[in-house]
């Protein structure tokens, strides 16, 4: 028994490719669910409102407690019953961006009720509106703070692309799966795949440490300086 | 709507809910296992048993969980070790999980103060009595939230298995999908199902965050 | 003119303040003392509105203090207030700090914000920390600047709620002597403390408080040297007994 690694190598540019699929996904995924998580986040931080916090937490536990898979499969088998039939890189692509969605609101609300009471009294004091609050006090501080669970959520939503496969989108997984039925060198194959999303963990994971280390260094107030 | 339809392959929809409590349960333990004892080993002062660790719970942590079932499953059995499913997911899913809680106890038992190290050093006890008494309980109970969050994540992740043809909750539900050509009922009822199991776990994960903050 | 009449506030079961009164005129400067629970603090806080009352009415200058926001917003330009934990914004360096409410709620022009900065920094003698971050400061600095984030809304009157509880000894007399001079410049203040020696000297009238009332007011040469209730004797006793 021998490996055949050249067999990997000579597809290097196929998988590269499924691969750029995988990293594009993710962070068009990534945009649309900071979006619509954010609001999501507002929704249910804003306890006035009850019918739009009780929808928003609805639809956050049911998110949150149930797989990604069945989400996915729901939307792209379920909603064809009713004659709503979307291709198949679209359900994807809504699949993963409202699980996620559900996940970054729950780090935003997190993020925003970690901020000292307070900021709020101090701020209200000075005669600013809520609004101005939220956007020049609040929301600064409660995204630094939230900056490595979003880096975390990023990783998240590149795995969560591997799941597309079922529905033959052709990310890194499927590409890789297919050139296993095809070569059926599966042991090299799924190694350089592997590798391959190793390596693009690894390089996010840097870039994006990086920036939080550049524009949100520690500003804790426990560091006073006597 | 025909929830009746589906309702009727009930047998399935236990027999699949069934497995994926069981395969639950059982990496759960495992991983557990792993984990703990990985995350304390990094503890020690071993440079190269260090590496072999931390090249485990990168590579583990650093691909999608479907990629490692490949490459467990069909990747073993390329090797020419012919396992049964059931074993080949219950070895990919503890890796999987070691390397994560791994990950967990480790930041658990970083964040335990070097005081606490110092103090025990004092009174002049032996390391394996430091861990036992000192470290060990305190990392537990930092640690506790994050692992059950884990344990939720990994109650879901079982359904990915489904890809591979290991017949838990959401394949049986894809079968009787087909069988009665109903996917939204069935994948609500399937839903439901999962939320049922998770959702009791995610609330006592929010009570114990609470009660840590409190503290 | 701040009038405070028949506040009634709890927590929960706690009954805070009970049936309390009180009339600050222009000018005065109020020190406001007592043990710990004596509903100090929350009395002080119901002047603008951080905590609502049960029953009671707060008017300031003749306006009474309503539940809508955008009145309340209005009343609360004319109240600086300084907090026990300073509540800089940790993000934002001191300049931002000071001029954060003046450019969103008076849209001051940009040479009309550094004049008004530099005046204030030279108030609080901190001149050559206009671009440094609350957090390398000390804590009496960090205090001193969050009185000119203060006073830079140019508020009629100004409330503390106790100031220097927070810091180090040696660090409270600097904050001290920024609130004595304001007090000198004629300042309308209420002042929570636990420092005696600066209501005896900066204050014009002491009110001591207990279980939620107020059980004396007077000068505070009448007040330490002669106090009328034994509650306020305890008290002062404990206090020097302290020190």
């Amino acid at each position: 028994m021998f490996f055949d690694w050249w067999t990997p190598i000579d597809n290097l540019p196929i998988l590269l490719k499924g691969a750029l699929l995988s990293i594009s996904l993710t962070i068009l995924v990534f945009l649309i669910s900071i979006i619509f998580g954010t609001l999501l986040g507002l929704l249910r931080f804003n306890r006035d409102n009850k019918i739009t916090y009780g929808l928003a937490t609805i639809y956050i536990e049911f998110i949150r407690n149930t797989p990604l898979l069945v989400q996915i499969f729901f939307i792209y088998f379920g909603l064809p019953q009713f004659n709503i039939y979307l291709p198949a890189m679209l359900s994807g692509i809504i699949g993963l961006s409202i699980n996620n969605s559900a996940y970054i609101a729950e780090i935003i609300r997190s993020g925003i009720q970690s901020i000292s009471k307070g900021q709020w009294e101090a701020s209200k004091c000075l005669g600013l509106t809520k609004t101005q609050i939220f956007i020049n006090v609040i929301y600064p501080q409660a995204l630094r703070n939230i900056f490595p669970s979003l880096i975390n959520q990023f990783v998240m939503i590149l795995f969560g692309t591997s799941l597309l496969s079922v529905l033959d989108i052709r990310d890194l997984t499927q590409v890789s799966s297919i050139l296993n039925s095809q070569t059926f060198r599966t042991f090299e194959i799924f190694s350089v795949a592997i590798i391959i999303y190793y390596c693009m963990t690894f390089v996010i994971l840097r870039i994006l440490r990086t920036i939080n280390k550049k524009y949100f260094p520690s500003i804790s107030s426990t560091e006073v300086n006597r | 709507m025909n929830f009746d339809l589906v309702l009727e392959f009930w047998r399935l929809l236990m027999s699949g809910v069934l497995n994926t409590i069981k395969l639950s349960i059982i990496v759960i333990l495992t991983s557990t296992l792993l984990g703990f004892i990985v995350g304390v080993l990094f503890t020690s002062k071993n440079k190269i048993l260090k590496a072999i660790l931390l090249f485990y719970v990168e590579l583990l942590r650093g691909a999608p969980l479907l990629m490692l079932l490949y490459m467990g499953y069909f990747g073993l059995s390329y090797l020419g070790y012919d396992i049964g499913i059931w074993t080949a997911v219950i070895i990919v899913y503890t890796l999987y999980g070691g390397a994560y809680i791994a990950e967990i106890i480790r930041s658990g038992i970083e964040s335990i103060p070097k005081g606490q190290w110092e103090a025990s050093r004092c009174i002049g006890l032996k390391n394996i009595d430091i861990f036992r008494y000192v470290i060990i309980p305190q990392t537990l109970k930092i640690s506790l939230p994050p692992l059950v969050g884990f344990y939720l994540g990994l109650i879901k992740d079982t359904s990915i298995a489904a890809i591979i043809g290991f017949s838990e909750l959401v394949r049986e539900g894809k079968t009787i999908m087909n069988i009665t050509a109903k996917p939204f009922e069935t994948y609500i009822i399937v839903a439901i199902m999962y939320f049922i199991i998770c959702f009791p776990l995610s609330k006592y994960v929010s009570y114990m965050e609470k009660r840590g903050a409190l503290q | 003119m701040i009038q405070i009449k028949n506040i009634y506030k709890s927590f929960g079961k706690v009954d805070v303040l009970k049936d309390v009164s009180l009339d600050i005129n222009k000018g005065e400067v109020v020190a406001i003392i007592g043990p710990s629970g004596s509903g100090k603090s929350t009395l002080l806080r119901c002047i603008n509105h951080l905590e609502i009352p049960e029953k009671g009415e707060v008017y300031i200058d003749g306006n009474l203090i309503t539940n809508k926001e955008s009145q309340i917003r209005e009343i609360r330009k004319n109240l600086g207030m300084v907090f026990q934990q300073f509540n800089l914004f940790p993000h934002m360096d001191v300049f931002d700090n000071i001029t954060l409410g003046p450019k969103r709620v008076y849209k001051l022009s940009d040479e009309e914000i550094d004049d008004l900065v530099d005046d204030l920094l030279k108030k609080v003698g901190l001149v050559d920390k206009k671009h440094a971050f609350p957090n390398q400061l000390s804590g009496g600095q960090q205090q001193r600047i969050a009185i000119a984030r203060a006073l830079a809304m140019k508020p009629q009157y100004m409330l503390f709620d106790e100031p220097t509880s927070a810091l180090d000894p040696e660090l409270i007399g600097e904050v001290l002597e920024v609130i004595r001079q304001l007090a000198k410049d004629g300042m309308t203040m209420v002042i929570v403390t636990h420092e005696m020696n600066f209501a005896r000297e900066t204050a014009n009238r002491v009110i001591v408080m207990a279980d939620g009332r107020i059980i004396e007011q007077e000068r505070p040469d009448i007040l330490f040297t002669n106090p009328k209730e034994e509650r306020t004797r305890s008290f002062l006793r404990t206090i020097i007994e302290k020190n």
